[in-house]
């Protein structure tokens, strides 16, 4: 690397200049004039049978364009996991919110209006609301026809309503458990939260004279969403191209089609532009939550704070539509959290419900069980009279270690955060004033095998004829400076100016397959894409130097705009003048590919197959005061350490990890969804409590810098990693400070009375 | 939003007589930021809106030594909050004021509005009876004057008559040695509903409490003076086991539910709390005034 | 039925025919073509629509059009002067105060009210301002940041 290198620095993301003048296009700002106003019909019950519908007096109202339902639509099914959905109900809905016909009119006044005249007899049936009932045998069954859904892979339930479920075991945990100096045993639970976007679900389509539809969709999966409306719409690709828009937000959201079959289908049948913008309150009912779980877990140590044995369970209520756990094996086994344990047994179960469904929410899965095994190692150690943080350290995970789901872990800098949080505690000290105190809890993200199958990313680096550079990727920037960050590796490999290099993303018929932008491996996996592009540029840069210059490949060096020799510098030529002479050259324009490198790649990847290279491992500290009369919680003090594998833009690993505590705080503090029989009480951002301003202590943090292998520079992901351990690390303060185990999230004023009440 | 007619008075005397005429199918909007949610949810579908705020005279506020405090219907809760005779004569209602929603909620809201809602968690309504307020009614058969604690009948019910609307509220001037607090607890820190709230003003001489007004909110359909624990506390002083035992009191008074905000149980445990809390705290700054 | 009425925003009166029912946000958004005003809950508990009317900040969503007639409204789109950015702007650009961007502009526009109103805030009062303004990315802290940092900028501290 060179002096002027621009990895690590902290450049402002250019797409700030325009949100601050309110000029970016988000979903329906960029609607056409002319463009027809949708509205859906949801379902009022959780579980009804769809007796009758009548449309034709919404068809009749004057403004009303189109009115479609179930019979509009290809009977097929689809889905993000597991293919249990329609676009509409047909016969009978699951959930509260279900979509039940949408219409399309020249404004919403009339659209609101259309849905009125819609009448659907409906014939409820009894719900079932919980996973215990659910499982129960005789109850009522969410989907009769499970085992006819595609594809398998998740659906190893088969029996009821349990979709899928997982056993986890190694050693002998019963025979383990007799030896432990300290057993403790819970139970814990957390209940369906909201990913609280500000923006709420948009998106416009329209179709040419050809048929050919174009999508405008704030989705973070174009291709996914593109795969999926294909599906339930009996489209072929070519007829649909998808444009990511400005994203006000994604937190899980926005993974997969939501609104966008319907929009898609309006538009077809109205050969108008449409537009849909779900209201708040659909927000709340017609997407999906963090799953709710319940998890019974028993913790066995020895004296000396060695952790022996782990049994635990964990059931999940996925709702009436599995948005949620794709894989449950690894979900399940973060209930022995970032720990060497011996031995474990695990069970994993997935539910449907008749609850509105569940999907992906930041850090999807790993909050709940990590609440479960991070509160009982604090109340193992406090048994052992022993330091939490001094456990921890004991027990942590190190390079080379096999974790639950059978895979090596590299690149571990677990046991850095955990001396990292030590440091700082040392340095803050024990507070003095009463009902204060620290509480400490790790976290762990990402803990993925290497898949020799290689990155599912792929880009395009251009070089222009100045010299400056285009990059054309499918990654989408949520706001969290992803397209920064993909424009700042392209300048750092060819040694250009930050702002030499622009952007065409995630468009479907423009730029290659993207996964998704999520998952916290944007950066570790369509960055190490974006680097083979950018390094395949330089080559081909270099290469046509070589002949111009006629100086050998390998001792030509690539810096401040030019490729020189490295033993003559004045024998140069500017990175301009090789793009222009390559239109005219046998190469061709400079367009590098990120398939170039691939096969290497993927041969490395085949090496290490199997393997963890970007974990994440994280300790948080937070100081708290509680209130013993009223239960009332205030975080006073709040500090990270996290392996971030190495931070490419400092600033921005900073607002992640600051964005994802505070996200946590919500969960740990006053984020519940009230749900009751399968309906929603607080669908507002009212009474959904998401932080304010005025929630949020003062967060200090300690980046580890452990580099992986096959992350650029090697970066790890940033964002998920601190919503992870915020619940219970806030639940360990409360205990530190007045005795109480809270064992439900949230970690509400009235729970903290009862526990209160409930000390031995 | 519902579609309605549009009716925008420029006297009270119309905005009484439009009322009148179509009573029942007209809902009455001063700050709007309860009203058009509602309207917008499609929960109530009324013909007509009459908008109060081109009435002329229906805002701010007037303070006259020994009178007492004049605050029109259509006062902004952002006005309250930061009048600094407001601050001066009445703190507890500038504290209650700034604890309700955001600045941008504030700056439309209306003191007329968080009264004739009559939500039983609303954030003035405790401020106000425990300074012994009045609401002053306009009417098609005239004006009378209410006291503040005969006006709520229950969550979303008055004592407006057909026709009738809430033009002032009136709060008297406090004896010397008085002084209050509006103690609310909530889940979020700011922008939230009270799970309970409580608002107590006490008049000292000679070291007892000569006179005090408790009141609570969300603790009942409608907000509540717990008589008892006043009764508790009258002529007495205030020493720590008989403020115990007015929360006790205000807690025995207290019909709480269960809803998303909060399990009665829990809310009844914090009357006793906060009743106490508010009563010694009414207590320290009255002494200190 | 619908009224001629003229709203004046950013310093340019518009006449628009209005429902009585339509909410200023959806007719500067929708009639006037400002969307740099977002929509996040229209129910008054994001604050992501906040403008700046006769110099107090509200809720876009919670005025209805026809009551904002003659009445001088200010949104996000009226800050910057002739190209140039607002102190506030600047400082949010500067100190990572913005992510996904949807809260910005009324997030914004809640600033200047607040520093119009107190030019030299502390911190607990920057947090109380904005308090109704939800911002689900930053944790608010570059936020915070950014907005005192146009606050010194605007108003430097004594010597």
């Amino acid at each position: 690397m060179t002096a002027t290198s621009l990895i690590g620095q902290s450049i402002v993301k250019p797409d700030a200049r325009d949100k601050a003048l309110g000029r970016t296009q988000y979903g329906v700002d960029l609607k056409p004039r002319d463009a027809l106003v949708a509205k859906v019909l949801r379902s009022p019950h959780p579980h009804a049978r769809i007796l009758r519908m009548d449309v034709s007096k919404a068809r009749q109202l004057p403004g009303v364009v189109a009115v479609v339902t179930a019979e509009d639509t290809p009977a097929v099914h689809y889905g993000r996991w597991v293919h249990d959905r329609t676009v509409f109900a047909r016969d009978k809905v699951r959930h509260v919110g279900e979509p039940v016909a949408a219409v399309a009119a020249v404004d919403e006044d009339t659209a609101e209006e259309a849905l009125d005249l819609i009448s659907v007899e409906y014939e409820q049936i009894p719900e079932v609301v919980d996973p215990q009932s659910a499982m129960a045998p005789g109850a009522p069954l969410v989907h009769e026809d499970m085992a006819s859904y595609g594809p398998s892979t998740v659906r190893r339930g088969g029996q009821g309503n349990i979709l899928d479920q997982t056993v986890i075991s190694a050693g002998d945990v019963e025979k383990a458990l007799a030896q432990c100096d300290v057993v403790q045993r819970q139970s814990y639970q957390a209940p369906a939260t909201h990913h609280g976007t500000i923006q709420t679900h948009e998106a416009v389509a329209s179709v040419d004279a050809t048929g050919k539809v174009t999508l405008w969709s704030a989705t973070k999966s174009a291709f996914a969403v593109r795969q999926t409306v294909c599906l339930a719409l009996g489209l072929p690709m070519s007829r649909l191209r998808l444009i990511v828009t400005a994203m006000g937000g994604d937190f899980g959201a926005r993974g997969t089609a939501v609104i966008e079959p319907i929009v898609v289908l309006l538009a077809l049948k109205t050969h108008r532009p449409v537009a849909l913008t779900l209201t708040r309150q659909e927000e709340f009912t017609g997407t999906s939550y963090r799953e709710p779980a319940y998890m019974e877990l028993e913790v066995g140590a020895k004296k000396d704070g060695t952790l022996l044995a782990v049994r635990g369970k964990y059931t999940i209520d996925t709702g009436a539509y599995h948005d949620s756990v794709g894989h449950l094996r690894p979900n399940t086994a973060m209930l022995v959290g970032p720990y060497r344990v011996p031995n474990f047994h695990l069970e994993g179960f997935v539910v449907y419900t008749n609850n509105v469904p569940r999907g992906h929410v930041r850090a999807p899965r790993a909050p709940y069980p990590i609440f479960a095994i991070e509160s009982l190692i604090d109340a193992v150690a406090d048994k052992l009279g022993m330091d939490p943080v001094e456990m921890r350290l004991k027990n942590a995970v190190q390079n080379g270690d096999t974790v639950p789901i059978g895979a090596v872990v590299e690149h571990v800098g677990f046991t850095q955060t955990l001396q990292a949080v030590s440091a700082h505690l040392e340095k803050e000290g024990k507070p003095q004033a009463p009902n204060q105190a620290w509480g400490v809890a790790a976290g762990q993200w990402s803990i993925h095998p290497i898949e020799s199958g290689g990155p599912t990313s792929a880009a395009y680096v251009k070089v222009n004829e100045d010299g400056t550079a285009v990059l054309v990727t499918g990654v989408a920037d949520q706001g969290a400076g992803q397209h920064a960050l993909m424009a700042q590796i392209v300048a750092e490999v060819l040694s250009i100016p930050y702002d030499a290099v622009s952007l065409v993303a995630a468009d479907t018929d423009l730029t290659p397959y993207e996964q998704a932008t999520g998952g916290s491996r944007t950066t570790y996996r369509a960055g190490t894409t974006v680097r083979l592009a950018a390094e395949d540029a330089r080559r081909q840069l270099i290469s046509l130097a070589s002949e111009r210059l006629k100086v050998a490949g390998a001792d030509l060096g690539m810096e401040g705009g030019k490729v020189f020799s490295r033993e003559a510098p004045e024998v140069s030529v500017t990175l301009a003048a090789l793009g222009a002479a390559s239109l005219g050259s046998r190469g061709g324009p400079i367009m590098g590919s990120s398939n170039a490198g691939r096969a290497e790649l993927m041969e490395a990847m085949a090496k290490a197959h199997g393997t963890v290279d970007g974990p994440i491992y994280c300790c948080h500290a937070a100081q708290v005061e509680v209130d013993p009369e009223t239960g009332q919680v205030k975080v006073l003090k709040y500090f990270v350490a996290q392996d971030v594998g190495r931070a490419l833009n400092p600033k921005l690993v900073e607002a992640q990890i600051q964005g994802g505590v505070v996200f946590g705080l919500g969960g740990a503090l006053t984020e519940a969804v009230a749900e009751q029989q399968g309906h929603v009480l607080n669908a507002n951002l009212l009474d959904y409590r998401q932080p304010v301003a005025t929630s949020v202590p003062p967060i200090e943090m300690t980046l580890i810098e452990e580099p992986s292998q096959f992350g650029p520079w090697g970066a790890k992901g940033v964002g998920e990693p601190p919503t992870v351990p915020v619940g219970a690390a806030i639940a360990n303060a409360i205990f530190r400070a007045v005795g109480a185990r809270v064992t439900t999230l949230p970690l509400t004023p009235d729970r903290v009375v009862q526990a209160l009440k409930n000390r031995p | 939003m519902v579609r309605f007619e549009y009716l925008e008075p420029t006297s009270l005397g119309e905005a009484v007589s439009l009322v009148d005429r179509h009573w029942g199918q007209v809902r009455v909007m001063a700050g709007g930021t309860d009203l058009l949610v509602r309207l917008k949810q499609r929960v109530i579908r009324p013909q007509y809106v009459l908008n109060l705020k081109r009435v002329p005279g229906l805002d701010g506020l007037t303070y006259a030594k020994g009178q007492g405090l004049r605050i029109g219907a259509l006062t902004t809760i952002r006005t309250i909050e930061t009048s600094p005779v407001v601050k001066e004569h009445y703190p507890v209602l500038a504290e209650a004021a700034g604890m309700l929603g955001s600045v941008q909620v504030r700056n439309l809201a209306t003191v007329g509005g968080n009264l004739c809602n009559a939500s039983p968690s609303a954030e003035m309504p405790p401020g106000l009876l425990a300074y012994g307020a009045q609401a002053r009614i306009v009417g098609p058969k005239g004006e009378r004057t209410v006291p503040l604690d005969q006006f709520f009948l229950g969550p979303g019910q008055t004592c407006l008559l057909q026709g009738d609307l809430l033009a002032e509220v009136l709060v008297p001037e406090s004896a010397p040695k008085t002084a209050g607090v509006y103690i609310k607890l909530s889940p979020r820190a700011a922008m939230d509903c009270a799970v309970v709230g409580v608002a107590a003003v006490v008049t000292l001489e000679d070291g007892k409490c000569k006179d005090c007004r408790i009141a609570l909110g969300a603790v009942a359909p409608t907000p509540l003076r717990p008589r008892s624990a006043e009764d508790l506390l009258r002529g007495k002083p205030l020493d720590p086991g008989l403020r115990e035992r007015a929360g006790q009191a205000a807690m025995e008074e207290a019909k709480p539910i269960t809803d998303v905000r909060g399990s009665a149980e829990y809310r009844k445990e914090m009357v006793k709390v906060l009743t106490r809390r508010a009563v010694q705290q009414a207590f320290q700054r009255a002494m200190a005034s | 039925m619908k009224q001629l009425i003229s709203l004046k925003v950013n310093g340019t009166t518009h006449e628009v025919a209005v429902e009585p029912y339509w909410t200023l946000l959806n007719v500067i958004r929708d009639h006037l073509g400002l969307t740099g005003t977002k929509r996040g809950c229209d129910s008054g508990d994001c604050g992501a629509c906040t403008v700046i009317m006769n110099g107090k900040p509200v809720n876009s969503c919670l005025v209805l059009a026809v009551d904002a007639r003659d009445r001088d409204i200010l949104t996000i789109e009226g800050l910057a002067q002739d190209g140039k950015l607002h102190p506030l702007q600047e400082a949010f650009i500067e100190k990572g105060g913005i992510q996904c961007g949807y809260c910005t502009p009324g997030m914004i526009m809640m600033a200047k009210a607040l520093l119009d109103e107190n030019p030299r805030p502390t911190e607990a009062q920057v947090r109380q301002a904005i308090a109704g303004n939800l911002c689900r990315c930053t944790g608010y802290v570059k936020i915070v940041e950014a907005i005192l940092a146009a606050s010194e900028a605007m108003t430097p501290a004594k010597p």
